[in-house]
Order: structure tokens, then sequence, then C-alpha cells
């Protein structure tokens, strides 16, 4: 597999995590296991995380023709 | 000479459209899965965060608030599918293209400039809300809710920087922008629906569902509007949720859309939009604006919700909608400004729209506007469904203004400014008011256009303008 298709697979389940995370953060605060501020802090540590790795599995094309064809044959390809 | 100007104006708009003029050919449908996620991706905007608070601080129950979503938000689906979507698939064309055979250039060019004016309202309220997350930072507080004018000058040089900054992007970068924007979607359904019920146990206590709903009723949607509003009711919920996105099905604009679907049966996709952006965002703002002391500041419901990452759901949902809003407004006006180049046209669009954004009146009366967004246009919808559905079975001939080459139908420009006329009287309601318009537009048409098929002839020879037509049956 090229490393910029390995790279694409990377980030979108890094993104797939980063957002369980915050799902998962938010209904800890929700039954109280964690204060609002810990919360927070997991929140925006998963939201940085999120737009660090998900326009290199959404739009791949962003970061030039390389990685666009290389986005071609991810896992999980954003359809257009 | 003033005919002579209006038809270069028409040429003008026409050559902006010239892309979409043809009919999609089978090759270009697109599959469900693109559907799916347009709408999924389409209906979390910055302006959620004020319409479900409007909602709470317009004392409406839970009840209410529940029942009139499910049902408001069916209704729209089913306005999707089974009245913007056949059509789409039939005629496959923009409702620019398909409008311009009924109603002739003319009625294109005013529908065109009636939707930049709208559009840059639109623009205007969802700089407004990124304002204030973006004012937070800077120790300046939203304006109250009864606001009209701009509060002070904090106000105007937050609106105004963000408005210039929003402008400016979308001058050098708006297909970028448009991209990046994609990413967000997914996440700011997250923050709704995590930033809400992470902050469910400060408004009280609670140890199961039925301790919940009664949390609900009594300290989130209460049924007692703030002083100086007006309670709105189930009916008030039901038609706010349909006639949200009236532009866009009953008025027909998803045409655009619909016409790449390979069924008609693609319009239940947009529940995927609908229910999370219109359910599930509502009822999490009306969450967070409780959390708050019913306090309407969106920045303020946000980072108290979900922290820094709020106030920056708070500006993207805000930036990257207005975004393409000012792209539309630009690509609608550029039709009266010849020769200009593009980035001028935004750069006039992207002013007027940030001078807008300071009047916080525009915002706080988002529910209002959104009515009168859909109202306006609506009229238009009903002459499309008439003419296409109700215009065959009387016997008539379709698209005369095609056929016949007029510049104008008047039976259309009528029916429009008749049928706003009359809602602007109706006795009732502004949310109420687009349904009787409806109906109305629908019969009224049919008569004009009877008339005017009969005591108008064909002009001298069809424009050259005019694109070839389809036969249908």
């Amino acid at each position: 597999m090229k490393t910029r298709t390995l790279l694409i697979n990377l980030a979108s389940i890094i993104a797939i995590l980063s957002l369980l995370v915050s799902l998962i953060a938010g209904i800890l605060a929700f039954t109280e296991t964690v204060s609002l501020e810990q919360y927070k802090l997991i929140l925006n540590l998963a939201s940085l995380i999120w737009f660090l790795t998900s326009p290199l599995w959404f739009v791949p094309q962003l970061f030039g023709s390389k990685f666009s064809e290389a986005g071609k044959s991810a896992w999980l390809r954003p359809k257009k | 000479m003033a005919q002579g100007r209006l038809k270069a104006i028409s040429a003008r708009l026409d050559a902006l459209y010239e892309f979409d003029r043809e009919p999609v050919t089978p090759e270009k449908l697109q599959p469900g899965w693109n559907f799916a996620s347009l709408f999924m991706g389409e209906h979390i905007a910055g302006t959620e965060f004020v319409i479900g608070s409007m909602f709470v601080l317009y004392g409406v129950s839970a009840k209410d608030l529940i029942l009139g979503l499910l049902l408001g938000n069916l209704l729209a689906v089913l306005s999707w599918t089974f009245i913007c979507a056949p059509i789409a698939v039939r005629v496959r064309l923009t409702l620019y293209w398909y409008l311009r055979k009924i109603g002739g250039p003319g009625i294109t060019f005013i529908y065109n400039i009636a939707n930049a004016f709208l559009y840059c309202i639109l623009a205007g309220a969802m700089i407004s809300v990124a304002a204030t997350a973006i004012g937070l930072a800077f120790g300046v507080d939203t304006p109250a809710l009864s606001a009209k004018f701009p509060t002070g000058i904090g106000w105007v040089l937050i609106t105004l920087g963000t408005g210039l900054v929003v402008t400016v992007v979308a001058i050098l970068g708006f297909e970028k922008l448009a991209q990046f924007s994609s990413v967000c979607s997914p996440w700011l359904i997250l923050i709704f629906f995590v930033g809400a019920i992470a902050v469910l146990p400060k408004i009280g206590e609670f140890h199961s569902a039925s301790d919940l709903w009664n949390l609900a009723q009594s300290k989130i949607w209460t049924g007692v509007p703030i002083e100086g509003k007006e309670k709105l009711g189930f009916w008030h919920i039901v038609f706010f949720a349909w006639f949200c996105n009236l532009a866009m099905h009953i008025d027909l604009s998803d045409l655009a859309v619909f016409r790449y679907a390979r069924k008609w049966t693609y319009g239940f996709y947009s529940s995927l939009g609908m229910f999370p952006g219109h359910f599930m965002a509502w009822i999490a703002s009306g969450i967070m604006v409780a959390a708050i002391g019913m306090k309407m500041s969106p920045g303020e419901m946000a980072v108290n919700a979900a922290g820094f990452a709020g106030a920056v759901a708070v500006v993207l949902a805000g930036w990257t909608t207005a975004n393409p809003t000012l792209y539309r407004a630009g690509l609608a006006l550029q039709t009266i400004t010849p020769n200009w180049p593009r980035w001028l046209v935004t750069a006039i669009i992207g002013i007027l729209t940030t001078i807008l954004s300071m009047f916080p009146f525009f915002f706080m009366r988002l529910l209002d506007f959104v009515a009168i967004y859909g109202l306006i246009l609506m009229p238009i919808g009903a002459v499309v469904f008439a003419e296409h559905w109700l215009i065959p079975k009387l016997g008539m001939t379709q698209l005369r203004a095609e056929s016949r080459g007029w510049f104008i139908s008047f039976a259309v420009l009528l029916t429009w400014a008749i049928t706003l006329a009359a809602c602007w009287f109706m006795p009732f309601h502004l949310f109420f008011r687009w349904l009787p318009g409806y109906l109305i537009a629908l019969v009224l048409y049919l008569a004009l256009a009877m008339l005017e098929s009969k005591l108008r002839p064909a002009t001298l020879k069809p424009s050259p303008l005019v694109g070839e037509g389809r036969e249908r049956g």
C-alpha cells in the first residue's frame, strides 16, 4: 500500500476515534462521572485531533494531486 | 431601450448559469449515498443555535416541541419527496432554467434579485451568530433580545471584523472553504449533542427517564414565554419546522439537487438532514440556553456547554454557511453589474452583509425572517407546480413563455404579486400564511395562465436566448 493511502487510512481511523472519544466524554459528563471541566478538556483535545486528521480523510485534494489520487484507493473514501 | 437593457441583463444571467442549461444526462445521475451525505452536511448551521433557543424563550412546552418537530420535519421530508423530487427527476433542470421556460427571463431576473437580498440577510444573521462567540474573547456582550440597532462600538467592531474576514475568505478561497466545510458537519452534529447532554446535570437533578422529562418541562421548555414575547404552541412548531426550508422543497430550489437523483424516492434522504439538524440540534440548543439562564447568546451557550470547542463550533457553523450564501448572492447580483470582476461583486455583497450583521434585529428576529424568506419565494414554487402537473390536465400547452418567446409572463408576475399582497393582509400568525397563500397562488396562476394564453400572442420571434424545449407529455 502506498504511503499516502496509508496516511489517509490512518487519518480516517484517528478521526473516527476522536469523535468516539468526544461522545464518551459527553456521556461521562451526563452521568457526572467526570466534571464539566474535565469533559471540556477532553472535548477540546478530541476536536483538535479531528481537525488535524479529518481533512486528509474527507478532502485529500486540499493536500495536492498526489493525495487526491491516493484518496481514491483509501478504505473509507468520501463519496463525490 | 429599457427592453433592450433587460434583454442584455437576462443574457448575462443566462451566461452565469450556462453550465446548468441542459438537462442532466443519465450517466451523470448520482447514487443515493451522495444525497444522504449532502443532506447530513447541509442542515447544521450557526442559526440552529438561535432557532432552538428561541423556542425556549417563546414559551414552547416540551410536549409541543417534540411532537411539533416530529410532525413538521416529517412534512418537510414529504414535501421534498412528493413535491420537489418528482418534478426534478422528470425535467432534470435547475429551478432557474425551468422557471425561465415558464415565466421568461424577466421573471428569473426578479427572482434572482429577491433571492440575493434574502441571502444577504441570512448570511448577515450567520455572521452575527459567529460574532457572539468571538465577542466573548474580547469581553463584548451579545446584544439584548429586544435590540434592533448596534448596541455599542464593541459589537460593531466584532461584526465588522468577522464580516470582513468571511468576505475576504469568500473572495480568496471560496472553493477551499467549501471543501473544508464538509469536515465540519459530523463534528458539529456531535458538539450539539454532547454539549446538550453534558450540561443537563447543571440544569437540575435527575435519576430516571421520567425525572429527565420532568426537568425538561419544568426548567427548559416550561410553556411560559419570557416577558414581551408571544407564546408559540404545537402548530407554530409544526409550521416552523415545515417551512424552515420552504425555499428548498415547496419553492423548488432543490430541483438543482434532485435533478441528479435516479429516483424521486431519493427525496426521503432529506430526513437525514432534518432529524439531526432540525430536531436534535434545536432540542440541544434549547438545553444549552436553559443552562445559561435563558440568555440569547449563541457564543456563551456553546462555550458553557463545550468550552473552547463550543466557541469554535459557533464560529465555524456561522462561517461555513455564510460562505456559500455570500457566493450565491454574488452570483445572483453579478447580473446587474456588467463586466465587474467576480471579486468586486463578492466584496460589495460582503460589505452589505457585514453592515446587516451589525444590526441584531436580523438574528434576534430570525424566526420571522425565516418565515418571510420562504413566503416571498413561495408563489414561484406554486407556479412551477401548477405548470408542471395541472396545466396539462386543463388541456393547455406547457412552457408558453418559451414557446411564444415572451420576455416575461404576466400570469407569473401577477400571481407572485397578488399572492404576497393577500398573505400580507391575512389575519393570522405569520407562520401559517404560506399554506393558504400557496393554494391561492395555485388557483390564481391557473386562471391567469388561461387568460394570458388566450389573449397574448407569440412575439414575432422567440428569444434567441431561450434553450431547447423538451417534449413533455
